[in-house]
């Protein structure tokens, strides 16, 4: 066998391992056609123009309704709906009279105020996610089965990961159950793994400092300078999944998200694991169908839990009704 | 908005939607291909390929080229973030995962020591040396593509493949001296 053949033997046998289960000639299908019109509307379609009523009859009276919210004292975010079924009702929110930049202030004092610490890579997250089947939800369930990450990583690239069945939420908001809807026992493993040195490869091998400038913290993430508060809201995650921040860094995160356009103060709130926060909601033009709810500690300032929740109608969760959260992340441990 | 303003709108949007078509039309299936290799489900590969086109039609712009390996860049971002979220380990190794399971489907030829030795011999790859292979012969890129892809030099992208190709055509039994293809 000389060198070409050797080549064409390893190069057919690597293309006959390819996983991929679409053939490579398949002609664009009536589904795959539906995904491009629905992430760009059909050809000659005016989608722009058509919503323009809506927009500006939602425009004139949002702020009368608001006001009448501030006066009641009382802002409930899409409270009971019939999207619920599809993922846990959104957080109850009241209005606390406050602006979002005092509000951020407030949360930035608390988490300036707590004791010297360290950042620490090892974390546990809980959290659940909706899973689209054929681009279809679910079928609405009464309760969600939420999962627990457990972290623990050296700088060598050493891990140990653990994923353990976490109890079931109640879509109505009324607690949790330990009857899952997988039939695991709650505390059971799903996956645990160990990574060997250099085979855990984190997201961030360190956490942005206050001296980087807010470009640069962007640009950890893959960000450019002009992305908004979504944008960043939408990546926390990553950087607290695999860390556990000191209050130092947890306020450097926070300053960052402040300071970026479409970051808002929604109120004072109560989140999924019982802990009083301050929810902030983070948008982008990246996702207009799609809001970010970050909860602050009303106690330490700290990051308690990130959600996201369907606007209109989102072109990743066809199907799923307006006001749906989708994504539910929460840090259950202080430092 | 005057009636002018407007139709021109009406025509840069037309214009947007036109050259996204074109790129849909061209690029959707190798996408999605791409991510079928690297996550164990159709579902979550529609859903990512889905996302990948979804950021295209936010940041087209026509007068700026939006080509493959862009696609397959915020396709493998979207892919880390699902491996992330889900607290599994990088794409990259669950390629072998996934790699086995192909095994095991095309089980029952006469190349299955082949190609068992051939996974074993990914499996000892370094993961940027394994991802360089397979995008080579998965997706046929060349090794400027990969560098663009993977941010390296060109000359980076040979050299890994080329070490990366020994190790595979030892795992192979072929001899070592007949195994270097040139480094260019």
């Amino acid at each position: 066998m000389n060198s070409d053949d050797a080549q064409d033997e390893l190069g057919r046998l690597l293309r006959s391992l390819d996983p991929a289960h679409t053939p490579v000639d398949t002609a664009l299908t009536a589904q795959m056609l539906a995904i491009r019109d629905r992430i760009a509307g059909p050809a000659g379609s005016s989608s722009a123009t058509s919503r323009t009523r809506p927009k500006l009859l939602a425009s004139t009276l949002l702020p009368l309704v608001v006001v009448l919210l501030v006066v009641m004292g009382l802002i409930v975010l899409p409270s009971p709906s019939p999207a619920s079924a599809y993922g846990p009702r959104p957080l109850a929110v009241t209005l606390n009279g406050r602006d979002a930049q005092r509000s951020a202030n407030e949360v930035l004092s608390m988490l300036r105020q707590q004791p010297a610490s360290q950042d620490v890579r090892r974390q546990r997250t809980a959290w659940w996610a909706i899973e689209m089947r054929d681009g279809r939800p679910p079928a609405p369930t009464p309760a969600v089965d939420t999962n627990i990450s457990e972290i623990d990583w050296r700088e060598d690239g050493r891990a140990h990961l653990v994923v353990i069945a976490g109890e079931a939420m109640f879509v109505d908001g009324s607690g949790t159950t330990t009857a899952r809807s997988d039939g695991r026992p709650v505390g059971g493993v799903i996956s645990d793994e160990t990574f060997d040195a250099g085979e855990y490869q984190p997201s961030l091998t360190a956490l942005p400092r206050a001296s980087d400038s807010l470009e640069a913290m962007l640009s950890m993430w893959g960000l450019t300078p002009h992305s908004t508060a979504g944008d960043f809201a939408s990546v926390i995650p990553s950087a607290l999944l695999e860390w556990n921040p000191s209050s130092t860094s947890q306020a450097v995160l926070f300053d960052a998200l402040r300071q970026l356009e479409g970051f808002t103060v929604l109120g004072d709130t109560v989140d999924r694991l019982g802990r009083r926060g301050v929810a902030f909601e983070a948008t982008t033009p990246e996702y207009p169908t799609r809001r970010f709810l970050v909860i602050m500690s009303a106690q330490t300032g700290r990051f308690l839990s990130i959600e996201q929740m369907t606007v209109g109608e989102d072109p990743h969760y066809v199907g799923v009704p307006d006001g749906t959260v989708v994504d539910y992340t929460a840090w259950p441990d202080e430092q | 908005m005057t009636r002018e303003a407007t139709e021109a709108l009406t025509k840069t949007r037309e214009v947007r939607r036109s050259a996204f078509n074109e790129l849909y039309e061209a690029h959707y299936v190798t996408v999605l291909r791409f991510v079928e290799r690297r996550v164990d489900t159709r579902d979550v590969a529609q859903e990512i390929a889905a996302e990948v086109f979804t950021v295209l039609w936010k940041k087209l712009d026509p007068t700026v080229p939006f080509d493959l390996p862009w696609l397959y860049k915020v396709a493998r971002n979207h892919i880390a973030n699902h491996y992330r979220r889900l607290g599994r380990r990088a794409a990259a190794e669950q390629q072998l995962r996934i790699l086995g399971y192909r095994a095991e489907a095309i089980a029952g030829s006469v190349d299955d020591d082949l190609r068992q030795r051939v996974i074993d011999g990914l499996t000892r790859l370094p993961a940027r040396q394994r991802e360089i292979v397979l995008l080579t012969y998965w997706e046929g890129l060349s090794a400027a593509e990969v560098g663009v892809l993977l941010d390296m030099r060109d000359a980076a992208v040979w050299a890994a493949l080329s070490r990366a190709r020994v190790a595979l055509r030892a795992a192979l039994g072929t001899p070592a001296r007949m195994a270097e293809g040139g480094t260019r």
